[in-house]
């Protein structure tokens, strides 16, 4: 079921499925959640690091986003769009966490960690560097290179001015470049 | 690397990643989130039950459904207002069991909550058989997402 209408909604484009679901079709919905599930679900857990926090935050998502509609207009890329209330939603999840808690995590602070394939070490290494990097630096980074969005997209999801957003990305490159243990992606 | 949704105006090589790099960071590891199908099945539910009702509204029908509405929640209120049991908001105990997650308001994130709850196995007590029919199942996050929705369509409870 979800394969077919995962196939379904390759066919027609983001806009296509928003206009579908401004006109009440909850099928054009599903396919759309379908599409971008796993990528929200990813962000939140960059975002909070708890995968069970990662899972509310999803909900709330589609939940914010299903109360754009009727009469909702996408006016830039939908991952664009949808990384506001991500981030917004896992910040307030993970200062409602610190107030049950009483911990004093940071939010956004490491990439997350599974299992490295033998002979991908470079890779790794890569992680341990991004992780040292500042937040908003990673984020950039990870925005750009792993997310596709183009550095204006990225300046209005973040809610930051576009010279910020290529100062950030500028400073986070030279890091990668001149440390050991990544120069190697820069052919030195 | 050029990505898609570039401007000719990204000239500066100083924010260009080589392919090498760009790649590795794709491959990096990334942690797997499991989301259980009851979770699935609350997010499509609601929006299910937002975007039909209005999908089978032919364009003559809209005037009348600020009517329609406004006679429900009329008849719903009357009901609520009339009904001893359980399900009145206003009945403290009530709203208190179906409020799971704490946040003081009766919304589909309780049903969400109630969801996973059901999918993990931690939920067979009495306090979760919302719909009074003894069990704790499905047919109980059904029922807290139809009064949510309920609530929401004629302002946030």
């Amino acid at each position: 079921m979800r394969d077919q209408t995962a196939l379904q909604g390759r066919e027609r484009s983001d806009l296509e499925l928003i206009d579908a679901i401004n006109g009440g079709d909850d099928g054009a919905f599903e396919m759309l959640y379908w599409r971008y599930r796993d990528w929200v679900v990813g962000l939140a857990l960059r975002f909070t690091g708890d995968s069970d926090t990662a899972l509310d935050v999803m909900q709330e998502t589609f939940l914010y986003l299903l109360r754009k509609f009727p009469g909702f207009r996408l006016t830039c890329q939908f991952k664009t769009f949808l990384y506001t209330p991500v981030r917004n939603l896992s910040i307030a999840a993970r200062e409602k966490a610190k107030r049950c808690q009483g911990t004093g995590d940071e939010i956004g602070d490491s990439v997350p960690d599974a299992a490295v394939p033998p002979g991908d070490e470079s890779v790794e290494e890569l992680r341990q560097v991004l992780a040292g990097l500042p937040e908003e630096q990673r984020e950039v980074i990870l925005l750009r290179f792993v997310d596709d969005l183009s550095l204006a997209e990225i300046a209005e999801a973040m809610e930051i001015p576009l010279g910020t957003v290529k100062s950030r990305l500028h400073n986070a490159l030279e890091t990668l470049r001149n440390d050991g243990r990544t120069r190697e992606f820069f052919g030195k | 690397m050029q990505l898609p949704g570039d401007k000719c105006k990204e000239h500066d090589e100083a924010l260009r990643a080589p392919e090498r790099l760009v790649g590795a960071l794709k491959r990096l590891p990334r942690e797997r989130v499991f989301v259980p199908r009851t979770v699935d099945d609350a997010v499509l539910a609601a929006a299910r039950r937002q975007l039909r009702p209005e999908a089978k509204s032919g364009r003559g029908w809209w005037r009348l459904v600020p009517w329609a509405v406004g006679g429900a929640a009329a008849v719903i209120i009357g009901l609520i207002t009339l009904q001893p049991g359980r399900d009145t908001p206003h009945d403290p105990v009530a709203a208190r069991l179906e409020d799971l997650n704490n946040d003081g308001v009766l919304d589909v994130l309780d049903a969400f909550a109630l969801a996973r709850e059901i999918e993990v196995g931690v939920s067979r007590s009495d306090s979760r058989d919302m719909n009074g029919d003894g069990r704790t199942d499905r047919a109980d996050v059904e029922f807290l997402l139809a009064k949510a929705v309920r609530l929401e369509k004629g302002g946030r409870s």
